[in-house]
C-alpha cells in the first residue's frame, strides 16, 4: 500500500466480508499523530483469532492462503513508532485503531482519502458508512445515510453522483487544511 | 472564502438525473443497468484497483452511460489484479483481468458500449484453490 488511503479501503473490506451494516470511520490528526479508528458491527472476531489475525500466514479465505491487509498496516504503523490495535467481540463488531506518528520520515502519506471514501460509499450502496475528519482546524462529516436521502430515488453508485461525492470531499477537507501528502 | 461543495448541490444532481427518464426506469428495474464490479481486496488495491475504479467512473460519467459501478472482494485472481466483473443486461457476467487505465478504456469502449468482446476474458472454468 502507497498510501494511508489504500489502507483504509483495504481494511474497510474486512468489515464487509464480515457482513457489517453499519461502518464508522473516524480520523484524527492531532500534535503530529493519526489516528485512524474503523469500526463496524459485523460478524467480530473470537479470541482464539484474535490472536492471529496479524499474522501474515492467517486468513479465513478458501480462494488464496495469504491475508495481508492488517499485517502491512500494523508494518507501516509500528515503522512510524505507531501501534495497530485490534478489539473485537463475536457477533458484536471490531473495531480497529492504527495510529502512525506523522513526524517520522517512514509515515505514509495520507494520500486521497476523498477518492478512498467516495469509491467506498457509492461503490457499496447497502452499507451505511459514517465518515468523520477532525484536526485542530475544524472536522467534516459525510454518511452514506444522508446521501442516499438526499439522492432518493437515484441508486448511489451512478457514476455522476461518485464524481460529485469525490470533489464534495475534497473541498470540504481542503476547507479545514487536510494535508494530503 | 469560495463556498465549497455541499449536500444542497447533491439535490442539483438528483433532480438532473431524474430528468434523464432512461435512468429514472432503470432505477426502478435496476438489472437494466450495466453493472460494474471492481475487485477490491488488498490484491486489488495494491496493484492499481483504486484508480481503475476511479478512471472508470469518471469515463463513464463522461460518456453518460447507464451503469452502476460497485466494489467486491477478491476473487481468488489475484494473480490477474485488477480485475473487473461487467454483467451487460440480460447477459452472463464476464470477467476481466489485468485492467490497468488503458484496458479500462477499452473495455468501456468495445464492451460495455457496444458488446464487442475484447482480450483479456478470465474463463469461468478458472479455480482457485478451493471455491468457497
Amino acid at each position: 500500500m502507497r498510501t494511508i488511503s489504500e489502507h483504509i479501503m483495504d481494511i474497510v473490506q474486512n468489515s464487509i466480508r464480515a457482513h457489517a451494516k453499519n461502518i464508522l470511520i473516524e480520523i484524527n490528526a492531532k500534535n503530529q499523530t493519526l489516528n485512524i479508528r474503523i469500526e463496524d458491527d459485523g460478524n467480530g472476531i473470537d479470541e482464539q483469532m484474535l490472536q492471529s489475525v496479524k499474522d501474515p500466514f492467517f486468513t479465513t479465505r478458501t480462494t488464496r492462503k495469504v491475508g495481508l491487509g492488517l499485517p502491512l498496516l500494523k508494518q507501516n504503523t509500528v515503522q512510524t513508532g505507531g501501534y495497530l490495535n485490534v478489539k473485537s467481540k463475536k457477533n458484536v463488531g471490531t473495531v480497529i485503531n492504527a495510529v502512525f506518528n506523522t513526524d517520522s520520515i517512514d509515515c505514509l502519506p495520507l494520500g486521497d482519502i476523498y477518492t478512498s471514501i467516495a469509491l467506498l460509499i457509492t461503490g457499496n450502496p447497502r452499507l451505511n458508512i459514517d465518515f468523520k475528519y477532525s484536526n485542530g482546524s475544524g472536522n467534516f462529516k459525510v454518511s452514506s445515510e444522508e446521501i442516499k436521502k438526499t439522492l432518493n430515488p437515484i441508486s448511489i453508485n451512478t457514476p455522476k453522483v461518485s464524481v460529485f461525492l469525490k470533489e464534495l470531499i475534497k473541498e470540504n477537507l481542503e476547507n479545514i487544511n487536510v494535508d494530503f501528502c | 472564502m469560495t463556498k465549497v461543495k455541499s449536500l444542497e448541490d447533491l439535490k442539483k444532481i438528483r433532480d438532473e438525473l431524474q430528468a434523464k427518464v432512461s435512468l429514472r426506469e432503470k432505477a426502478e428495474h435496476y438489472e437494466q443497468l450495466i453493472q460494474v464490479k471492481v475487485s477490491m481486496a488488498t490484491c486489488g488495491i495494491a496493484s492499481g484497483a483504486k484508480e481503475t475504479m476511479e478512471y472508470m467512473i469518471n469515463e463513464l460519467d463522461n460518456k453518460a452511460v447507464d451503469a452502476v459501478v460497485s466494489q467486491t472482494g477478491c476473487m481468488g485472481y489475484c494473480y490477474a489484479e485488477p480485475t473487473i466483473e461487467i454483467t451487460r443486461q440480460g447477459e452472463e457476467p464476464v470477467v476481466f483481468g489485468y485492467v490497468d487505465i488503458e484496458k479500462a478504456q477499452e473495455i468501456i469502449d468495445k464492451y460495455i458500449i457496444s458488446g464487442e468482446m475484447v482480450d483479456g476474458i478470465i474463463p469461468v472454468n478458472y479455480k482457485t484453490l478451493k471455491d468457497d
